[in-house]
């Protein structure tokens, strides 16, 4: 009977370090997929440079268009995005892009030009990437909140003041953007 | 098969294969009676080995012991007579199958495809494909490469076996562990990790071993798509680059496979390239022995397996090259 209140009482301390600890590990996973995010991004702002010097020499008339998305770019590698005025720097800037890739359509030389193809290959690339670390960040988030959602992990959540996290949802223009490829066809 | 193939299958049998079939088939004709007569005389002294009465007296010891001495010399009779059948129909029909009659098969499908009898993917790429279960012994057969829609592929038959303790009369026993087809293709996607695609309930090999899934780097990827996840246990090194791999398009396509395979099917992501196993238990591009080899049935039957397999690489667009650098990438 003595011995009753000890094991009792070493269960449940087992208990809380093993759902504390599920619960940090599944946090910590949510800030390594976000790193995976912002490694993405960085990778695209590092490819527009290159996407704008390319187009400007064939599409000299859409100068405005081209200017908008540099300037974009710049605000957009500035903003934090996690909060929602990057999320928004970066979805005007995805949005300009897609519109100077539609506009690519009217220039057939720069269509066919080999260092655009290969920066459409690239951009492609690192769009899919991107989506690929949206996907990782929110199920990551997903699995977080669940671990802090259901008993009794929402006892050891509230005393740890831990809050369920929003999924990373980008606007509308996300989805174009999953569907660059139709772009290029 | 399509139309088109059907027609120039049907010309093709007619005119090339049919008498090269007729000859091997007057072949094997002259093989099955002695290989029947064979096994009844592999079967007949086990019989009556195992049904000898309990003998009572010394002389009885003597007789049977007599009978039995004269089962099992005719048993080993039978037994040699079966090798020696096995290996004439090796020489002359099995061989003669491969070279005469699987070419002008192949071409039907693809003219660019190379075959080889004895050939096979290497066991050190199976090795590391990192599918099924622990094994010891590796054999691989018909080796078919080439390319489709300017996918650069190679396809074999591939037979795992483990031992699994031995006989009453000492020889290893051996349980299959995979048996069916392994695919080799390039992958439309640079990516440097590993990521493994088993059937639902399953894990990579390097799990299953206590020392390898110590030191292993592979974790369970849960994806979005419950479909996929009933169908697929998916392990990989990085779990943004199984995602990169495994798109939502792709995801599709898999599923839409393993329901029009109806057979095991799983993947492996490595080094650029997917290889894909598909359990089957089909004796592929080999002559029958104990039916009419002039039926064309079973080599349509060869030739829609094929076509289906090749298909992966159309269904999962591998043909669709995307990315063009392999540097590491910035998650790694």
């Amino acid at each position: 009977m003595s011995l009753i209140i000890p094991i009792a009482f070493c269960l449940l301390v087992f208990l809380y370090l093993g759902i504390y600890n599920t619960v940090i590990r599944r946090r910590n996973a949510i800030d390594q997929a976000w790193a995976s995010i912002e490694a993405m991004l960085s990778k695209r702002y590092d490819l527009i440079p290159n996407l704008v010097a390319t187009v400007m020499q064939y599409m000299s008339h859409e100068r405005e268009l081209l200017d908008s998305i540099t300037q974009l770019r710049t605000q957009a590698q500035a903003a934090n995005s996690k909060v929602p005025e990057g999320v928004m720097a970066d979805d005007a800037l995805t949005k300009s892009l897609s519109g100077l890739l539609v506009s690519v359509e009217n220039y057939p030389d720069l269509k066919a030009n080999a260092s655009f193809v290969q920066l459409q290959k690239s951009w492609m690339e690192v769009e899919e990437q991107i989506s690929a670390a949206r996907r990782f960040y929110n199920a990551a988030v997903v699995q977080y909140n669940n671990s802090i959602q259901v008993f009794p992990n929402t006892l050891i959540a509230s005393i740890h003041s831990m809050k369920p996290t929003e999924t990373y949802e980008a606007e509308a223009i996300a989805h174009e953007r999953l569907n660059a490829k139709e772009l290029f066809s | 098969m399509n139309q088109e193939q059907t027609e120039t299958f049907e010309v093709l049998f007619q005119q090339k294969l049919l008498p090269l079939l007729q000859d091997l088939e007057n072949k094997r004709k002259s093989l099955v009676p002695p290989l029947r007569i064979s096994i009844v005389f592999v079967i007949l002294p086990f019989l009556f080995i195992l049904f000898l009465p309990t003998p009572k007296t010394t002389t009885q010891i003597d007789t049977q012991s007599t009978i039995s001495l004269i089962l099992i010399l005719v048993l080993f009779i039978a037994i040699i007579a079966i090798l020696i059948i096995y290996f004439k129909y090796e020489r002359k029909i099995s061989r003669p199958f491969k070279k005469s009659i699987v070419p002008p098969l192949l071409a039907l499908v693809n003219e660019n495809l190379e075959y080889s009898p004895t050939g096979s993917i290497s066991e050190a790429v199976y090795k590391k494909v990192n599918l099924h279960g622990k094994y010891s012994l590796y054999h691989g057969e018909d080796l078919i490469s080439g390319e489709v829609s300017g996918v650069p592929f190679s396809l074999c038959e591939i037979h795992t076996q483990r031992s699994a303790g031995s006989n009453s009369d000492g020889k290893t026993k051996y349980k299959t562990i995979f048996e069916g087809f392994f695919l080799e293709a390039k992958f439309n996607k640079p990516f440097l990790t590993r990521t493994i695609v088993c059937a639902r309930g399953t894990k990579p090999r390097e799990l299953k071993n206590i020392l390898s899934y110590l030191s292993s780097t592979l974790e369970r990827i849960h994806l979005e798509d419950p479909d996929f996840e009933n169908l697929f246990d998916v392990y990989g090194d990085n779990q943004t680059e199984a995602r990169y791999i495994l798109s939502p398009s792709t995801m599709e396509r898999m599923k839409a496979l393993q329901q029009r395979m109806g057979t095991r099917v799983e993947f492996s992501f490595l080094e650029e390239q997917l290889y894909v196993t598909l359990a089957s238990r089909v004796n592929f591009l080999e002559p029958r022995f104990f039916k009419p080899i002039t039926d064309d049935g079973y080599l349509k039957d060869y030739l829609y397996t094929l076509n289906l397999i090749l298909e992966i690489i159309e269904d999962l667009k591998l043909n669709d090259q995307l990315g063009v650098n392999t540097s590491k990438p910035d998650y790694l």
